[in-house]
């Protein structure tokens, strides 16, 4: 039952640890160019929004789990898919909304660097960041809980089980360390292209997710698989299970969600973040910063 | 980037995005007669059946019945299907339409036990 913990608290916690540890970096980047521009940086450094984000998402992944059985039960039996279609669209949106809320350093000819930043929107983004890591961690704490629940229940291997799920969170949490890490350890330009890209990518796999479960319900149609790339990286490899963590890899993804999914990717990449990124990125290197 | 330029990418994307759409909208489900239907039991951390042979080509409605006071967790990176199933329930999980071959599952929170097989054949 140890290895079993492992494998299931760490599949769980990476994809919730990942965004979390996304979403930190692209904070640290904008801290540190904001001296370019008006965005109050006071409000930017206030990391209070992780905790809150924590701390709500494990509760609603309780309430979640606990009522788990009448959820499942809803829409002849396919509610589970649905709700959980519902939590993983709503994700998509808000990282979406965070991309084109994020505050764009201003061009120096630009007549909002005169207005400054309305802290309302401020407001909104850190609201949007709860939102997307509360959702992270709803979606995948209440599967944890339903496994230790299970087996708790059962008055065996409860131990291993507890020492196997630290082992799960302590290894999770140290791979969202080491992203947060390695994305604000890049020079700036290159870390704010890797954080754009990867906001997209996570919004794109929320989106295939979403797709995939109502096709699993039977309330999309089916559609062909457009490739199998298994052969190149295997689903169930370490490196397959880190890949879907971190970009939603699907080796053999339908025609359905790969549309999902590059409209996922079109929807942040369209925004201001995204061509600040490539385009200012390249001044940031002029500039030596 | 100037003002022609930014119009010219929005324009560009909005093409895509509503190519995308009507790409979408134009795939049109599967009509079939009734679904067909098979039965999955979980008891003591087992499938019963453990293979289960379901045709080719066909939309199937596996209605999964945990005996176990466990939950369970149906997964298949072959069939890309992943579905918590509570302790003493049923559920319901939508498979294929799938080409012949073998297709393996598992339950992810008992994966020692709990190993099963869909074999599709024409």
């Amino acid at each position: 039952m140890f290895i079993n913990a492992v494998v299931i608290v760490l599949q769980e916690i990476l994809e919730a640890a990942l965004m979390l540890s996304l979403l930190l970096a692209f904070l640290r980047y904008f801290n540190e160019v904001t001296t370019l521009s008006a965005v109050p940086r006071a409000l930017l450094l206030r990391r209070r929004w992780a905790v809150y984000s924590v701390v709500l998402g494990v509760v609603f992944a309780w309430l979640y789990s606990v009522n788990l059985g009448t959820i499942s039960e809803a829409f002849d039996y396919v509610g589970l898919e649905v709700a959980n279609a519902a939590i993983h669209s709503l994700s998509c949106l808000f990282l979406v909304v965070i991309a084109w809320l994020f505050p764009v350093p201003f061009d120096e000819e630009s007549d909002a660097k005169k207005e400054g930043y309305p802290s309302i929107r401020i407001g909104m983004l850190t609201l949007s960041m709860v939102i997307v890591v509360t959702l992270a961690i709803l979606r995948e704490g209440s599967e944890i809980m339903q496994f230790a629940g299970g087996i708790i229940g059962q008055h065996q291997s409860g131990l291993s089980v507890l020492y196997g799920g630290l082992v799960g969170a302590g290894i999770g949490i140290s791979t969202g360390v080491l992203l947060y890490f390695g994305l604000t350890g890049l020079p700036p330009s290159w870390s704010l292209r890797t954080c754009t890209l990867l906001l997209a990518l996570m919004a794109g796999n929320m989106a295939a997710q979403a797709v995939l479960l109502l096709t699993q319900a039977d309330w999309l149609p089916y559609t062909a698989i457009a490739w199998d790339s298994g052969a190149l990286l295997d689903e169930a490899s370490v490196l397959g299970q880190l890949s879907f963590a971190l970009v939603g890899y699907e080796s053999t993804p339908s025609w359905l969600q790969v549309a999902a999914y590059v409209m996922g990717v079109l929807a942040v990449g369209m925004s201001a973040t995204t061509r600040f990124a490539w385009r200012m990125g390249k001044s940031l290197e002029l500039r030596g910063v | 980037m100037n003002h022609s330029a930014t119009l010219s990418f929005r324009v560009g994307a909005m093409k895509l995005f509503i190519t995308v759409v009507i790409f979408c909208g134009g795939i049109s489900p599967e009509v079939s007669a009734a679904t067909l239907e098979v039965e999955l039991r979980i008891r003591d951390h087992l499938f019963f059946p453990a293979t289960l042979e379901i045709p080719a080509n066909q939309k199937v409605k596996i209605r999964v019945i945990n005996e176990d006071p466990t939950p369970e967790e149906f997964e298949s990176f072959e069939l890309n299907r992943e579905k918590v199933i509570v302790g003493n329930s049923q559920t319901v999980i939508f498979i294929g339409p799938l080409a012949p071959g073998i297709y393996p599952f598992f339950g992810e929170f008992y994966p020692k036990t709990a190993q099963g097989v869909v074999v599709v054949t024409e």
